[in-house]
């Protein structure tokens, strides 16, 4: 009735749904989140940190982190989220969400 | 080979064309019609040579006289001035705290015809479609990165916007588009929900940001670009589900060259998923006319329509990336002669995938180094270990879109799919964490066009060294 190849993915899909019923029975996926891929530590000090420790840091990627970097370099030590601000790239929202991860 | 002399011809056209004043495009205006007159009179077709020459020169002007609507004023032109403009939303909005975010193809500003991809950020209230047509008022700006311009129009809280009727394939894209979003979102966890739109239906805006570094990292952003790959397991998975309802080959091949297209339409009609759809139309009249079709031929011919679409794609770095990983994996194979004989299946996927890896990587790393600033070696080892799990993603999408009337079974599928996008996603993330998986590195015009010009002195000698001593791999 049905040819070796046919069978192959009748097999397959069967297969694949009997594991997603496993799955979806014993609540096996835990989905991928954010937290993971970032691995941020708890607190990051924003004037010693390197570029990759800097990058660690959520909503902050490499450009963000440079600039980080040279603004140190210029102006010095940041000792508050308002000098942060002056940074291009961080607004007043991004603030709001790194400074939970930040010290001084 | 006509047709890609005539093909590169057609370019070097829309890119003199481009950069052309007006005068010249007069003056090329002018030889076209002598051209066409002394071609008449003097019957080049009966000389070969002549014919070639006759088409190539043709092709060029072509090219130049297409692309002059659009190069009597180009988008920095109307930069940091407000304007009316006529834009097609090709991204689903995003609503923002205080704005609407979305892409859009610019047709028109003012009174003059252009084509380009910006991205308006809008204060109004006014509620925007995916799919529509919308004339605004609004400002442009631009930014630069590398030599890539990028657009942003900006349309204020009280700004002008007014809808335009849409068309019926529009509308219909509208609707397969998100009710296949729906299904996405219903039943896959949000990490799969927004990868698996992203690669399948072409909803890059969808995917998380964290996730488009991740593929770049791993040397696999190319992934997120729907092409070949898509296309030729699709298409596959389509015959062999009308062979299950006993459909005939050539009804199941014409049903497959539709459904593609349709596909290629949703997907966004970005140029790699138009040149796949049309290189694969071609291999489908190959078989109706029982006629042997030359790959190089359906390639010039993919990327000539594709410039009869648009002209400004020739300076889309998709459009340049997707054409030139292509030729690299014909002219290599050709080339080298690499043999997929083996009679282990695994031996010549890997084979293939490597080799694959090896003349794209060759091919495109000026361009990506010029665009990109960055070289990434780890392109071939993270092809051969994500390409088969990513295969398999594939495969599974197209299995849960099926099961779209039988949410039962769609509900274990989609277990099996959130998995599997969480384990590639963790495998790409762990390649992207190996020490020198990419270095910066950028190139000038001068040195990608000089190290083209030295690959391509490279491939006829080892074509002609090929005619004394046989390479195979």
């Amino acid at each position: 009735m049905f040819t070796v190849q046919q069978r192959r993915v009748i097999v397959f899909l069967c297969s694949v749904l009997l594991l997603g019923a496993f799955l979806r029975v014993f609540n096996v996926h835990r989905p991928l989140s954010y937290r993971f891929y970032k691995e941020a530590p708890l607190k990051i000090n924003i004037n010693t940190a390197t570029l990759e420790e800097l990058e660690k840091i959520p909503f902050i990627g490499e450009t963000t982190a440079r600039r980080i970097v040279s603004y140190r370099e210029l102006k010095g030590r940041i000792t508050s989220l308002e000098d942060l601000e002056n940074i291009k790239g961080i607004g007043k929202k991004k603030l709001g969400v790194i400074s939970k991860f930040i010290i001084f | 080979m006509i047709n890609t002399t005539i093909f590169v011809a057609f370019i070097f056209g829309v890119i003199a064309g481009w950069y052309a004043s007006f005068n010249i495009v007069i003056l090329c205006l002018l030889s076209f019609i002598c051209l066409l007159f002394l071609s008449f009179s003097s019957r080049l077709y009966r000389r070969p040579y002549l014919f070639v020459a006759f088409l190539t020169v043709f092709f060029a002007l072509l090219g130049i006289l297409w692309v002059t609507p659009y190069s009597l004023k180009k988008p920095q032109d109307f930069v940091g001035k407000d304007n009316f403009f006529l834009i097609k939303v090709t991204s689903i909005p995003k609503e923002g705290y205080l704005k609407r975010t979305f892409y859009a193809q610019v047709e028109r500003v003012g009174g003059f015809s252009t084509s380009f991809r910006v991205k308006v950020n809008s204060f109004s209230h006014r509620k925007i479609d995916y799919r529509t047509s919308y004339l605004v008022r609004g400002r442009l700006s631009a930014k630069q990165f590398k030599h890539n311009s990028f657009y942003i129009l900006w349309l204020k809280k009280d700004s002008y916007i007014k809808e335009l009727p849409s068309n019926w394939i529009d509308n219909f894209i509208r609707k397969v588009t998100f009710a296949l979003v729906f299904h996405f979102k219903k039943y896959l966890s949000p990490e799969a929900y927004k990868f698996s739109s992203s690669v399948f239906l072409g909803r890059r805006e969808l995917a998380e940001w964290w996730m488009s570094s991740l593929l770049r990292k791993a040397a696999v952003a190319h992934l997120f670009a729907i092409s070949g790959l898509h296309v030729g397991l699709i298409s596959g998975m389509l015959f062999f589900t009308l062979k299950i309802f006993r459909i005939r080959f050539r009804a199941r091949l014409i049903i497959a060259v539709i459904f593609m297209f349709i596909f290629a339409l949703c997907a966004g009609m970005r140029p790699s998923i138009v040149r796949a759809s049309i290189m694969f139309s071609f291999l489908g009249a190959g078989f109706f006319l029982k006629r042997k079709i030359s790959v190089f031929d359906s390639l010039s011919i993919a990327g000539i329509v594709c410039l009869l679409l648009n002209p400004l794609w020739v300076l889309d770095v998709g459009f340049q990336l997707s054409f030139l990983s292509v030729f690299s994996i014909i002219v290599g194979f050709n080339l080298f002669s690499v043999s997929l004989g083996s009679r282990s299946f695994l031996i010549n996927y890997v084979k293939g995938i490597f080799f694959s890896t090896v003349f794209v990587f060759i091919a495109i790393f000026p361009l990506v180094s010029l665009y990109f600033g960055r070289v990434y070696l780890l392109g071939i080892a993270a092809n051969i270990i994500l390409i088969p799990i990513f295969t398999f993603i594939l495969i599974l999408i197209f299995i849960f879109v099926g099961l779209y009337f039988v949410p039962f079974l769609a509900t274990y599928a989609a277990e099996v799919l959130s998995l599997s996008v969480s384990l590639f996603l963790r495998f790409a993330f762990l390649m992207g964490k190996i020490r020198f998986a990419y270095f910066t590195f950028s190139m000038k015009g001068v040195s990608v066009f000089l190290y083209y010009t030295l690959l391509l002195l490279g491939a006829v000698l080892v074509h002609r060294y090929k005619f004394n001593n046989d390479l195979s791999v």
